[in-house]
């Protein structure tokens, strides 16, 4: 593309008329272009290295505001030895992984089951599908009330449910309130949120294949299965990969609905780091510990993100 | 695939359809449902399938609340400036990067790692720089977050469309003696209008939907609607009326707009991850 000369010192008088003149575009064009650039870049750069630094820094410091004696002490990696013999944080850790890898296997076999089965041409399937659309597109934090007060104890809708069809055994002492169906009611709301998501990569994918393959396969006498086997999924792959990727990134972090439909609780059987965090950081006011518990989700995410990025710019090549 | 199916095979797959439909948008019913009860309804066993006789009450409430008009005016501001930041910032950068490779694949890896990072890891040292900075509780301190958190996105996004635009077109515009901007804005943008759209959608779902930050950044004066709605839960009861119908005026929009550029989600999510 650029036809344009490089740089010259008399250039620089041009820098800004350029933007709108367009005769002096042959000299001024080079400039221009990190002009556009620079503010958001500069924004972005600024944005990640500020407040990771600041986060970096207290988790190596005393730091609590309940303690404003201590001040912003610096105590070097004393927090991450603590972190290394702290019972919850290990219990978090473990929460957190059962929670990301179930939603997001749940999540990823529904969704391609779905994309798979309102990817057949029958009239009205477009309308099932926008619909389904939905539950993704309402906020989390409204789900989030939601399904709080559907799943309440005695009043909810799906407790009365559950009661009638005679497993009152699971309600008795409420779904969120009981350790052993909260994380698991949890799951199953992120799963709901996030299905359509999964749904609609996977259905782009779909939208790639040349209608010719399938064609050609069949005159080879290809059956529906082997369609399915030998073209169908191998081609949406990588749409299945992408979708999956970010669920996982998606359900790692994820905050709100667990924030507002159990708090972590009852005990900490759906404390997630995120929420650990929380009440470490914000609730206890302790800034330097709780950042401590910061770094790691992030470096956990980080590295999940790094995974993922080699994968697409290799992919992508 | 399938043109001709038997009368069974149709039948069983309009039941499975309903059964999906069902499931998947009861809850959103509930919602719905919920938000024109009354009180009595609301806690009735059996469960009230359908008010009637509706009520509007939960929704008069809502409007004669002056917290909830303040941060409805709250979350509109945050909104609309967060996408006119947005758009600023990312459409003439994105624009960059797509035809001159500025930045190159380097920034490209920083933006798509940027994009991934985790809001709430960093919520403890926002609230931390908040209160230092005497930034606590203001609507400006949730705008600059937002900006931060859903520019990557869009510029990866954006990136994705613009280069699917030929050279040629612009250099038939440059020829004809339009400036980098003017050519940004009279053949790039209405070229890439569906994406636009797409981009919209994603940058709403994460202003006027966000909790995580706005919860623990705002108090009294800058609370937006999330925030204000997770105040109708106190230990001693949950005002799920209200609650309801602020659920539904806030959704309504996002799902509306979300579904009119269902199609354009698609090439969306698809070009802005890469493909």
């Amino acid at each position: 593309m650029p036809l344009i000369a490089p740089g010259r010192p008399a250039a620089y008088a041009n820098m800004t008329l350029s933007l709108f003149n367009p005769g002096s575009r042959l000299f001024g064009a080079q400039r221009v272009k990190y002009l556009l650039a620079l503010p958001a870049f500069i924004f972005i750069i600024i944005g990640i290295i500020y407040p990771t630094g600041y986060l970096l820094y207290n988790s190596m410091t005393a730091w609590s505001l309940t303690r404003l004696d201590l001040g912003q002490t610096f105590i070097g990696i004393e927090n991450y030895g603590k972190l290394l013999a702290d019972e919850r944080f290990y219990s978090s850790l473990g929460i957190t992984a059962i929670f990301t890898i179930a939603t997001t296997s749940i999540q990823t076999v529904l969704g391609v089951t779905l994309a798979l089965l309102l990817n057949r041409n029958i009239r009205g399937e477009g309308l099932v599908r926008t619909l389904l659309l939905i539950p993704w597109l309402v906020a989390p934090f409204i789900s989030g009330f939601n399904f709080r007060f559907m799943m309440a104890p005695n009043i909810g809708v799906i407790a009365q449910a559950l009661d009638f069809l005679g497993l009152d055994t699971i309600t008795k002492t409420s779904i969120l309130g009981s350790p052993r169906t909260a994380l698991g009611a949890l799951i199953l709301v992120h799963v709901w949120n996030g299905v359509p998501g999964t749904m609609l990569v996977v259905t782009g994918g779909f939208k790639t294949i040349p209608e010719e393959l399938y064609l050609a396969a069949r005159v080879d006498g290809a059956d529906r299965l082997q369609l399915l086997r030998y073209i169908t999924l191998p081609l949406v792959r990588y749409a299945i990969l992408i979708s999956a990727f970010l669920t996982t990134l998606f359900i790692f972090k994820a905050f709100e609905m667990i924030f507002i439909m159990t708090g972590g609780g009852p005990g900490d059987s759906t404390e997630v780091l995120a929420l650990y965090q929380y009440w470490v950081g914000i609730r206890s006011l302790k800034i330097g510990y709780g950042s401590s518990i910061a770094v790691v989700q992030l470096l956990v995410a980080f590295i999940v993100s790094l995974v993922y990025a080699r994968l697409m710019f290799r992919e992508a090549d | 695939m399938d043109q001709r199916m038997s009368r069974a095979n149709r039948l069983l797959t309009y039941a499975l359809w309903l059964f999906l439909l069902a499931v998947f948008l009861f809850p959103i019913y509930w919602l719905i449902a919920s938000s024109f009860k009354t009180e009595g309804q609301q806690f009735a066993i059996p469960p009230v399938w359908f008010p009637a006789p509706a009520t509007l009450e939960n929704y008069i409430n809502l409007f004669s609340d002056a917290k909830v008009i303040n941060s409805v005016k709250n979350s509109l501001l945050v909104a609309g400036i967060t996408l006119a930041a947005v758009s600023l910032l990312g459409i003439p950068a994105a624009y960059s990067m797509a035809r001159f490779r500025v930045g190159g694949s380097l920034m490209m890896l920083v933006i798509f790692t940027a994009r991934l990072l985790p809001p709430v890891a960093y919520i403890i040292p926002l609230f931390a720089i908040a209160r230092g900075l005497n930034l606590y509780d203001k609507q400006g301190t949730l705008v600059l977050l937002y900006t931060f958190f859903s520019l990557p996105l869009a510029i990866w996004m954006l990136v994705g469309f613009i280069s699917t635009i030929p050279d040629e077109i612009e250099d038939a515009a440059m020829i004809d003696g339009a400036s980098r901007l003017g050519v940004i804005w009279h053949v790039v943008l209405p070229l890439i209008r569906p994406g636009l759209a797409s981009i919209t959608i994603f940058m709403l779902l994460s202003s006027w939907n966000e909790f995580a930050l706005a919860v623990t950044l705002t108090a009294r004066n800058a609370r937006t609607l999330p925030v204000t709605m997770y105040t109708f839960v106190t230990n001693q009861n949950i005002a799920w009326g209200e609650l309801a119908a602020a659920g539904v005026l806030s959704a309504t929009p996002i799902v509306i707009a979300g579904l009119l550029v269902q199609k354009h989600l698609v090439v969306g999510l698809v070009a802005g991850s890469g493909k």
